[in-house]
Order: C-alpha cells, then structure tokens, then sequence
C-alpha cells in the first residue's frame, strides 16, 4: 500500500514538473493589442547582423534596425535611411554621408557619426569574427568623423558594391551602448537598433519576439504612417518541419508564414482564409553550373546540347507549380544590371541538342538509345543537394536527357560541405546551387578565376576583367556594361543551366494585411502590417 | 557495483571517442560553408580554420578535446560563439518536461496494454505494433491535422500543459509499445511457470496471482527497457520537437550536425552519454533492490 502511495505522489510530481514549468505572465499594461505570431523555417545559428550571415535572421531584424541608405522596394534605387544624403568622391576612393539628427536608439543613445564608427569597428574587430558583414564592407579602409552628424567611409580601392551593402540587415546600425556592455555573443539576446520595431527577446529554440517602437519619428519613403490596426508585436517561431508549417497556419498558430512548399501553396491559394504571397529573391536563379574542366563537360557543344535538351518551363511548372519564372542567365531577372537579351537562349529543342551532340562526333552505334562514350553510354553526374527540391529537378532533367541519349548520373550530397567535398574531388560534370542579393558583385566567388566557388573551373582573363571593371566601376553606365557583357559570355560559354528564379512562397491568414517585401525579397515590411478588424 | 562503474567508464570512453572520429570523418566544419560565398577569400577560410585550432593534427585536436572534457570545458559553438554548456542548459528544461510527460504517459498506457496483450487480446497486440512500427511523423502529423486542425481543441506547440498535451502524448504512446510488449512476453513467462499454476491450485484470486506473483518477476527485465527508453527521451527527440516547433536538445542536435558544429554535437553527445550511463546505473541499482536473484549472483 505504501509503495502505491509512493508512486502516486511521484506521478503528481511529474505531472507538476511538466506542466507547470511556467505560468503566462500577462501584465495588462503593456500587453499589445496586435499581436501576431510569423513563421520562420530554420532557426538560424546565430542572430547578431554582423557576425551571422543566414538570410532568415533579417526577417525580425530588418525591422529592428535601420541602415545608412536604404533601396527602395519599387526601382531598388538607393533612398536615405539614417544618412540624409550622400556623397562619392569622384575617384570612388571615399563615401561621405550626413547623418539624420534627432534620432535615438531604442536605448536612448544618441545616434551620431560616432555610433556609426563603433558600428563599423565592431564589424571589422577580428575578434568577433564576422562570417559576412565584415566581407560586403569589401576594400573599406577606415572612417573620418568630419563633425558629429557627418561621416567619411574611406577604401583603398575602388568598390561600387558599397551602398547596396550598407543597405543591408548586416551593416544595420546598433546601439554602441547596447553592443559594448556585453561580450560579442550575448549581443544577439540584448540587440537595440533605431527601427521601428523594438527587440524584446529571444529564447534559442523557441521564439523571438520585437514590439513597436513608440519613438519611431522618422519613416522611410515605403513605410506607411502606424494605425490602431498596426500589428504591434510579432512573435517569430520556428517550424522546420514542412506539414507542421502548414498546420500551424490552418490552426491560426502562425499568421505568417514563409517558405512553403509549391504543392501546399498550390492547395492553400484556392482557399479564401488564405493570401499566397510569392515574391522572387534577386541574385542567382537556381542552376547548375557545369565543370569545364572534366570530359564531356569540357567540350562547348555538349554543354550547349544539355541546355537545349533541358525543358525548364515544364520544370518551373511540375515542380514550382508556376510560382517561379524560368530563368534563362546568371542573374535572377528582377536583380539589377540583369541582361534581358538572356531570354529564350538555349530554348528546349531537342533536334538542336541531338544536332550538336553528333557535331562533337558522338554516335550511337549500339544502336541502345544512348551515344557512345568511351566506356560506356555518355553519361554525366550531377551533384545534388536535397533541399530546394533540386532532386526533383534533377529527375525531371535525368529524364529529359534520356530522351536524347544522354544518361545522368544524381550524386546527391547532403550538406554543402560534402559538395565542397565533391567538387573538390574532381569528379562531377553539373553542381547546383543558387544565391541571393542585389549587386552583381555576388557573381565575383563563382565566376573569378580564383573564385572559392569556381565550380565551372573556367578560367578567363576576360571574365575577370569584367568581374573587376563592374565592381571598380562607379558610373551604373559602365558597370551595366560590363554586367550585361558578363551575362552574356558566360551564356555564350555555356558555364551553367539556369532553371528558375528563386521564389519565397509566403502565405498569410486573411485578416493579414499589408504583407510587402524589401529590395532583397526576404525581409519583410514588418512596420506596414496591419490586422483586420474582428481577429 | 565497482565493476559495473568501470564498465560504465569505459562504454563513455568509447562512445566519446566514436563521435570524435566520425565528426572527423566528414568533410569541411561549420564556418566554412558559410564564409564560401560571403565573399570571403581563401586565405581567410584558411586563417579562422587555423585560429581555431582545426588545422592541428588530429592527434592533438584528440588530446584537446579529451583535457577539455575532464575539466568540464565543451567548447564554444562554431557557428555563434556560445559555451556549449550554455546550449545545453538552455534545452535541457524542455527536454525534460517533454521526457518526463512522455515517460509518464508511457508507463501508465505500456502496462496496462502490456496486461492486455499478455491475455493474448487481438487489440492490444494491434497498438504494441502501431507503436512500434509507425513513424512518429506519421501519427504526429495526423493528431496534430485532427486535434489542432479538424477540432481546433489544442494548440500546436507551446510551452503551457495544452502545448505539452500533444507531443507528449504521440511520443508517450510510441514509447509505450516496447514497454507493453517486455511486460506482455514477462508476464506470460512467468505465467507458464510452476509457482503461477501452484499459486492457482491453492486457489488465489487472479488479481493476486497477477499481481503479486507474476509481476513482481517480470519486472526486472522491465526496468531495463524504462530504463533505456527513458536514456533515449533525454537526448532529445528531434522529430516531436521540429513537429511540434518545440525547443530541445535533439532539435539542436540535428542542427548542429548539419552546420558541422563539432563542439555543440561533442558537448551534447557527451550528455547523451552521461545520460545514459548513469541511467543503466541507476536501472542496475534498481534491478539489484527488487530481484534477490541478481543480488544473490553477485
């Protein structure tokens, strides 16, 4: 009897330890009226703008913290943030910006050129070791402080790049205040920018949360003045798991929600309680990139047949479900200096493809359905990454080169250290992979010569001439030029397979309202959200 | 007890240096997959590989890790600088409650479908192998479609007792099964043993003859497997946890393999290894207390 006795005081116990672990602390007073919970996917590994580098960490962030210039979301021309105005010395050696007076953190800290100073020396500190901040700054040297509301960024070397950087969540300015009382780690739980959100916690794992700002004075030209329906707090939550992004939506868990799967998009669109939202990302389409180094990929007309011999709008349509625009270049086509003349090269012709195959002396004398190679059928690997839904992309296009004679062989790799690893092997003919941003200079890591991520190989000293006129450059004339002649020769050379345009599929519930996107497409406008009545 | 401390001692040892290889093993580590194609040149890469210490020869990465270990010292986390002791506090509270709920849920359902199944019932032999042989996804996606969805009766996740009710009931129920089929296949040995059919024969109630003399041998056997499953619960359940968008050691752990975070997936698999080799010493100590035939073999 007293064992039982024993066992039911243990079982009240546990009930006591797993349920009661904490009690809603509701405090009337500040309890917001609009508040919503976003959906992200990954919770990111770190959170601090200038150390970390995910794209998921600007969603909440983007909103905490303004930046010297800011694009607009309409023509993603530069328009001022916290500096008013501008100026590039001629040479393109210097930047001098003024600095918008009366603004403070959300601290209390003055904003001046000095706080922008410990911001740029916080990024450059060795110390914390910036995974990406510290690399858009490019041949940034040093800064001058002319007076307290005016600033000089200083390079050694020309770099056009510079304001589309400091237009990012990553070079977003911080309280100095807030940044030197804690040890660069613990700066991500304690962040205080100028936004127009504040940040109020966050709890790896779980949750971040930020809420309205009330000193928000100032707004940039795409921010709408604030009313009784402005969503006031916004909790971002972490579904890695695809259904449950999905349910939690249905249930009303999530308002928001990012990075859906076509096919839930495609059954969530049809549905009134629900908005689909998709918005493209600027950068690099999703594509493969073909090795030009190893046989059969070396030689220009095979790479040209596999192009032709790819259908992308039956892949943009199977698996993108139609929410993606075929991309046909190097750069995704809302991103500028983006060369529209790519349009429609290497449309799907599978006599074309079958035309140039037997041109670089391959038959099929097996009569098998495959051209001959050396040993074997001609076959080629592609390395696959899972996510992204390449490998479904991937199949699509096994299957259409089966159609003219080609056999494709899916190595699929499952981090991007093991396709480092496999590239770095040797041994592979197409790798995909895709990336985001607004200036061109993103194309500098896979196209240089020396490049980390010169997957193709392909080593030309006109490429490079033209990767350095366009980031030297600070006439956009001159950089458009050698932009769209870098789009062009790289398509000429058949480096790589576009397929699409990378799209965020977003959906919200109905009585979301104002869900608009940033120049960069992942960052939302969190400050123009507002909800409907009777939510 | 000694002997079972070294056995113990050694099984960490060499689960520890297992993880060490095998992280070795892969290719590339956290950082530089991310500074590939932030603009970073190769010169860099190569400078933070070297500033943090993983350009060494593995022997000596080996012995580092090893010192750091016995002073208790994990590591900063590649990716954002944290003590990995902080990581793992931090998602311990979670784990816990979601373990301990799902231990409890387990228990109570196990045995009573354990003596269910062990009266050979067609049902209960059904739910030992939906428990066992579902995945988890599968069921969690369903109760999570009909009760949060369909009824709209509980919320997703969340870190109140509604939040809990779902995930700990879906992992309680798949914890179950092995409880239920040890305690069934116990039970019926024992019953087919003489001392049952004496015990019958001298006329006891059933309930007695269950209870007082068929359970108390099936029981050591039992522990073992709470035992383990309970190791297992504490390291986390990545699954439940993404499912259910919940905070615990197993979602970190994941996310830490594939960011290649070597000191956040050491640190927490030298916590799934205390874990677990303080649990089996506990289920020895318990197995030891009840079973006068184990105390009497040693």
């Amino acid at each position: 009897m007293a064992k039982r006795f024993y066992t039911g005081m243990m079982a009240l116990g546990l009930i006591v330890v797993t349920g009661c672990g904490r009690l809603p602390a509701a405090d009337a007073q500040t309890e917001p009226r609009n508040r919503i919970v976003y959906g992200l996917t990954l919770e990111p590994s770190g959170f601090d703008p200038h150390i970390n580098a995910s794209s998921e960490l600007g969603i909440p962030l983007r909103s905490v913290y303004d930046t010297l210039v800011y694009r607009s979301p309409d023509d993603k021309s530069f328009v001022p943030g916290l500096a008013t105005a501008w100026q590039t010395a001629p040479d393109g050696l210097s930047y001098t910006f003024t600095l918008r007076q009366g603004v403070t953190f959300h601290d209390g800290t003055p904003f001046n050129a000095a706080a922008v100073g410990a911001n740029l020396d916080r990024i450059t500190n060795p110390d914390i070791a910036s995974q990406k901040a510290v690399f858009m700054l490019g041949s940034y040297e040093r800064y001058e402080i002319i007076d307290d509301y005016t600033i000089r960024l200083i390079l050694t070397e020309p770099y056009s790049p510079l304001l589309d950087s400091l237009s990012q969540v990553y070079l977003g300015i911080a309280s100095p205040t807030a940044f030197s009382a804690v040890s660069s780690e613990r700066y991500q739980f304690h962040q205080v920018g100028t936004g127009p959100f504040e940040f109020v916690e966050y709890v790896p794992g779980d949750r971040l949360v930020i809420r309205r700002s009330l000193n928000y004075t100032w707004l940039p030209m795409f921010y709408q003045p604030i009313s009784d329906a402005s969503v006031d707090e916004i909790e971002f939550r972490f579904y890695s798991d695809a259904a449950a992004r999905v349910i939690a939506l249905e249930s009303g868990g999530a308002h928001i929600m990012g990075e859906l799967l076509p096919d839930d998009a495609r059954s969530l669109a049809g549905d009134p309680q629900y908005q689909i939202i998709p918005v493209t990302i600027p950068g690099q389409p999703l594509q493969f990139m073909f090795n030009t180094a190893q046989p059969p990929t070396d030689n220009l007309l095979v790479r040209q047949a596999l192009l032709f011999a790819t259908n992308r709008e039956l892949i943009a349509e199977g698996v993108f479900q139609g929410f993606s625009p075929v991309a046909w270049g190097g750069l995704a086509s809302i991103t500028p200096f983006y060369n529209a003349q790519v349009v429609g090269a290497y449309s799907y012709d599978t006599g074309q493809a079958r035309a140039l195959l037997e041109q670089a002396g391959y038959v099929d004398a097996d009569n098998n359905g495959f051209y001959d190679a050396l040993d074997g059928d001609l076959t080629v690997t592609l390395i696959v990454p899972p996510w992204g839904l390449i490998p479904d992309v991937a199949q699509l296009m096994q299957d259409q080169w089966r159609q003219i004679g080609v056999r494709a062989e899916l190595d699929i790799a499952p981090s991007r250290s093991m396709i480092v690893e496999r590239v770095n092997a040797g041994d592979y003919h197409l790798v995909a992979f895709y990336s985001f941003g607004n200036d061109p200079s993103l194309l500098n890591d896979y196209f240089f010569s020396e490049g980390t991520l010169n997957w193709s190989q392909y080593r030309s000293s006109d490429l490079d001439n033209l990767l350095i006129e366009g980031a030297r450059q600070t006439d956009p004339d001159g950089r458009a030029a050698a932009y769209r002649q870098l789009q062009r020769v790289i398509l000429e050379q058949a480096l790589i397979l576009p397929i699409r345009d990378y799209v965020n599929l977003n959906a919200a519930r109905a009585e979301i309202q104002g869900l608009t996107f940033d120049a960069y497409g992942w960052f939302p406008l969190l400050h123009n959200l507002t909800l409907a009545d009777g939510s | 007890m000694r002997q079972s401390l070294i056995r113990a001692s050694f099984s960490a040892w060499l689960a520890l240096t297992l993880l060490f290889v095998a992280l070795r093993v892969l290719p590339g580590y956290a950082l530089e997959t991310t500074l590939l194609g932030s603009g970073a040149s190769q010169r860099v890469i190569d400078a933070r590989r070297a500033s943090l210490g993983l350009d060494q020869p593995i022997l000596v990465q080996y012995c580092t890790y090893w010192v750091g270990l016995l002073r208790g010292d994990f590591g900063v986390s590649l990716t954002n600088g944290l003590p990995v002791i902080e990581i793992i506090a931090q998602h311990i509270r979670p784990t816990l409650a979601l373990a301990l709920g799902a231990l409890l849920v387990a228990l109570t359902f196990g045995s009573l479908v354990g003596f269910w199944a062990a009266l050979d019932h067609p049902i209960a032999r059904a739910l030992i192998a939906l428990s066992l042989s579902v995945p988890i996804l599968w069921t969690g996606t369903l109760a999570a479609y009909i009760f949060v969805v369909r009824l709209d009766w509980l919320p997703l996740g969340g870190d109140d007792i509604y939040g809990m009710i779902l995930p700990v009931g879906i992992l309680g129920f798949h914890t179950s099964g092995g409880i239920a089929s040890v305690l069934a296949a116990g039970l019926r040995d024992a019953n087919s043993a003489d001392y049952a059919f004496a015990a019958r024969v001298k006329g006891l109630p059933p309930r007695r003859v269950w209870l007082r003399h068929l359970l108390p041998n099936a029981l050591p056997p039992l522990v073992s497997v709470i035992g383990l499953q309970f190791g297992f619960l504490l390291g986390g359940v990545a699954v439940t946890e993404s499912l259910f968008a919940r905070p615990g050691i197993g979602r970190t752990l994941v996310n830490a393999v594939f960011n290649q975070d070597y000191p956040v997936v050491q640190g927490i698999g030298a916590y799934i290894v205390l874990v677990y080799t303080l649990v089996t010493l506990i289920t020895v100590w318990i197995n030891r207390s009840i079973d006068p035939r184990i105390r009497i073999d040693s």
